[in-house]
């Protein structure tokens, strides 16, 4: 991971935020270090997106504090700007002009030399993998390569924060590695996202922040929740043979040595063994070992590890 | 079928819930009835009017008065000058000039078609030709009543005239047998005097006869009155002796009295003869001198009366003259009242129509508010729909989170769009000249100049509407909503004065109406662009403003 310590660069203290009469972000409190990435993850309506804007200054709290860099953003608005950058949901880029006529754009907000510019735009291309692609109008790319090129266009100014809106909804799978390769190689850049899928934020993230209905609702590192949550939920141990019969003998086996494993649940789907266990205290191997003998009747096996996901799903039940 | 029944069902339903749609709906008519319904209902009262009046005869007035109580006009000064009239509506301050030239009674007098002149603001298709037929109109209806007067007063004259022809004859024939009745009398008169005549010789024969009688008995009365007086003194001498005697004897003395009682009483007698005689000479003198007299009375009553019948001759002379004048006169007014009925009563209007700018096409008139409409749209639409776009593409949102100032995108924009607006005006002043054959009287780089603050202003006005308006689909529902009505509350069409006072007032937000105004004043008048300077800087300090709020109403945050 790269250079991390603990100065924290953007603090939110109890920001509430409310449309009418609707709370969309209800008291959310969180601080988040400089060059960390963190991973807003909430279901759609949770409030990301509406946090997301009040730390870009598009939106003010209503009640609660924000700031950025030490600064109040309400005052201090126009230098975070220059200093953060933030890649909405949508592509949101001159769909007429060509990539490098965008890149010039939003580049020439921040760099006024010439020279300096077409480097740096060189630089961002070659890092999201657009070179080829830079003399094409924006609207005749894929998705894929414009959620590149807005990326692109946003991190053109060396921003110290980086923000982005679901960087990875409804993008190809290359663009997904792409993405995320930047962001892990990312040196020296704070970087926020949000998420309503947790696909591959638990080998990126240093933090994450559960959003739901406007809440935070739980916030700590992946290994940390990962620690936290799989005494609770334990693992899940799927195994297959080839047939329903042997499945259900290995399912006896485990009956006969439940004294050894007292909270572990045991259940059968069709060939499928599925044990759940509740803490750590049994390791798969253990488990296992109780059917060693029927080991060549297994086709698969199958160790879920309790994901974030499960986590989440259990905090919002 | 069902299918059918659900798509309708669902889009009823999105209607019915579309906020903006419903209220677009409800509005849309009502405001486009309303801008509609003033602006081509044409409704024109009032307008700002100069009489000029060289004659203020019954006539003229009549003229005045029926301007006056035509709705259409609003006489706003009666005065004898043409040249500052004129002047007046060059300078649009009058829409209308009635000019009464200065023989205007006497033509109607002498039944020759009267002329009344109507300068008209020609700049203003609209104004001038409801002006047209109003003036048209005023100008039959007080013509009919003058022609009225006029043949009221005609028949009186005639009938008058007839009158006094009818007089004139029985004049002459009193006069003809009054001359007659005198030549007879004059005849009778020479009769009598020639009668006169003869007894005058007589007379005179008489006079001298009785001349010489008297000369004789003068002579006898001479002598007698000598005898007399011998015997008056015989009886003096004989009293006397008688006195003596008397004395001597007074036996004698009674005889002798008595006899010189008696000597007396003859001297008495005879002194009365003396007299007498006396007296009979004078008489006749007297006799023949009246004679004379009577004869030269009668020789000058002849003479009179000769004279008398001459003038009798020249008074019937002059009478027949005056009666052939009457008649004369009479036909002649029937002639008159023919011609009259003919020219004058048939179309008397003599009205004249003079247009202040030339006669304008209604091309001409619209021309400079296409120019301005074209522009204004592509100002008012360039604009909303980029910003809009903008909006919607999420852009705006974007480089609101860049340090990008506001005043730098849109003056970035406003300049952008300027230049393609003055572009625009370029294009589309050489169309409008060399293909639609448009007219510019006055300065065209000042028409130039009016439309580049246009296009600032309308910029200005889209990026206020942009404020408001979110989505494409509100841009598509409320820019026609603002521009037709803009349109046509801006003298696109009709003047402004054809809207309720609250229209008017509304016509001061389009900046439209500023180009409109100029426009015409330089492209149609020829008018140069200062005399409407309040109008320019209006145009110039909306764009500037209209700019300015709506940079200072874009947000750069998006709530």
């Amino acid at each position: 991971m790269p250079n991390k310590n603990n100065e924290i660069i953007i603090r939110v203290d109890k920001v509430s935020k409310k449309f009418g009469r609707q709370r969309v972000v209800r008291g959310v409190s969180f601080d988040i270090t400089k060059n960390s990435i963190t991973g807003l993850i909430g279901s759609n309506g949770a409030g990301k997106t509406t946090t997301l804007n009040m730390l870009t200054g598009l939106l003010l709290p209503t009640t609660g504090k924000i700031e950025v860099f030490g600064m109040d953003i309400i005052e201090n608005i126009e230098e975070i700007r220059r200093r953060i950058a933030f890649i909405p949901q949508e592509i949101s880029l001159y769909k007429n002009l060509t990539v490098k006529e965008n890149l010039n754009f939003f580049g020439g907000m921040y760099i006024a030399n010439k020279k300096k510019l077409e480097k740096r735009i060189k630089e961002v291309a070659r890092l999201l993998e657009i070179k080829g692609k830079t003399e094409e109008k924006l609207m005749n790319l894929s998705g894929g390569y414009q959620r590149r090129a807005s990326i692109a266009c946003a991190i053109i100014s060396n921003p110290e924060i980086l923000i982005l809106d679901e960087p990875l909804a409804g993008v190809d799978v290359r663009t997904v590695d792409v993405v995320m390769n930047y962001i892990k190689n990312l040196n020296d850049v704070t970087i926020i996202f949000t998420s309503h899928s947790l696909r591959r934020l638990e080998e990126i993230c240093d933090n994450l922040i559960f959003l739901d209905e406007g809440k935070k609702v739980l916030e700590g590192s992946p290994s940390d929740l990962m620690a936290k949550y799989s005494k609770r939920f334990g693992e899940k141990i799927v195994v297959t043979f080839f047939d329903e019969r042997t499945a259900n003998r290995a399912g006896e086996l485990i009956d006969k040595k439940r004294k050894q494993f007292p909270k572990i649940k045991k259940e059968i789907d069709g060939r499928d063994l599925i044990i759940q266990t509740r803490t750590v205290d049994f390791g798969v191997v253990e488990i296992l070992s109780a059917f060693k003998s029927l080991r060549k009747e297994i086709k698969n096996i199958d160790i879920k590890k309790v994901s974030v996901k499960n986590i989440l799903n259990y905090i919002q039940k | 079928m069902w299918r059918l029944l659900a798509v309708i069902k669902k889009e009823f339903k999105e209607v019915i819930r579309d906020k903006g749609f419903m209220l677009t709906i409800i509005l849309e008519p009502l405001i486009l009835m309303l801008v509609f319904g003033y602006t081509f209902q044409a409704n024109i009262k009032n307008l700002q009017t100069v009489v000029v009046a060289e004659e203020k005869g019954i006539y003229a007035q009549k003229i005045i008065q029926a301007v006056d109580e035509s709705e259409y006009f609003r006489i706003a000064e009666i005065t004898d000058d043409l040249g500052d009239a004129r002047r007046q509506l060059k300078y649009g301050l009058a829409r209308a000039v009635f000019y009464i030239p200065a023989e205007f009674d006497q033509n109607i007098n002498k039944a020759k078609k009267a002329k009344i002149t109507l300068f008209l603001d020609s700049s203003d298709y609209t104004i001038y030709n409801l002006l047209k037929g109003a003036s048209g109109e005023v100008v039959r209806d007080s013509f009919r009543n003058i022609v009225n007067l006029v043949v009221r007063d005609l028949e009186a004259e005639k009938n008058n005239n007839k009158d006094r022809v009818e007089e004139i004859e029985n004049l002459i024939k009193g006069a003809k047998e009054r001359s007659q009745k005198t030549l007879s009398e004059v005849g009778d008169l020479n009769r009598k005097i020639k009668e006169a005549y003869g007894f005058l010789g007589d007379a005179r024969g008489e006079v001298e006869n009785n001349e010489d009688i008297v000369k004789d008995l003068q002579k006898k009365t001479d002598k007698i009155v000598k005898d007399i007086d011998k015997q008056i003194d015989k009886a003096d001498d004989l009293e006397d002796a008688l006195i003596q005697l008397g004395q001597v004897e007074p036996n004698v003395k009674s005889a002798v009295s008595s006899l010189a009682e008696e000597v007396d009483s003859l001297k008495g007698k005879m002194k009365k003869a003396v007299k007498e005689i006396e007296d009979l000479d004078i008489d006749s003198e007297i006799d023949a001198q009246k004679s004379y007299r009577h004869l030269d009375e009668l020789e000058r009553n002849l003479n009179d009366n000769e004279l008398m019948a001459k003038d009798v001759d020249l008074i019937i002379n002059d009478l027949e003259q005056d009666y052939n004048e009457a008649k004369e006169k009479v036909e002649k007014i029937d002639l008159q009242f023919k011609t009259l009925k003919k020219e004058f009563i048939s179309e008397p209007l003599g009205l004249n129509y003079q247009y202040a700018f030339g006669e304008i096409s209604y091309f001409q008139y619209l021309a400079p508010a296409i120019i301005t409409l074209i522009l204004f749209f592509i100002g008012v639409v360039l604009t909303v729909v980029n910003i809009v776009e903008e909006r919607n593409n999420k852009t705006l949102f974007r480089l609101a989170t860049t340090p990008l100032k506001k005043t730098e995108l849109f003056g970035g924009k406003f300049l952008v769009f300027l230049l393609v607006g003055i572009l625009e005006i370029v294009y589309v002043l050489v169309i409008s000249i060399l293909f639609f054959d448009v007219k510019v009287v006055g300065a065209l780089w000042q028409v130039f100049f009016v439309l580049i603050l246009l296009m600032g202003a309308s910029v200005g006005l889209g990026l206020l509407i942009s404020t408001l308006v979110r989505t494409m689909r509100q841009v598509s529902m409320y820019l026609p909503l603002i521009i037709i009505p803009s349109v046509l509350i801006s003298q696109t069409f009709s003047p402004i004065e054809v809207m309720p006072k609250f229209m008017q007032w509304l016509a001061y937000l389009s900046p439209m109406l500023y180009s409109n105004v100029v426009l015409r004043d330089i492209m149609i008048k020829g008018t140069d662009i200062s005399t409407n300077w309040v109008f320019v800087l209006v145009l110039f300090i909306y764009a500037v403003a209209s700019l300015g709020f709506g940079i200072l109403l874009m947000k750069k945050r998006i709530d």
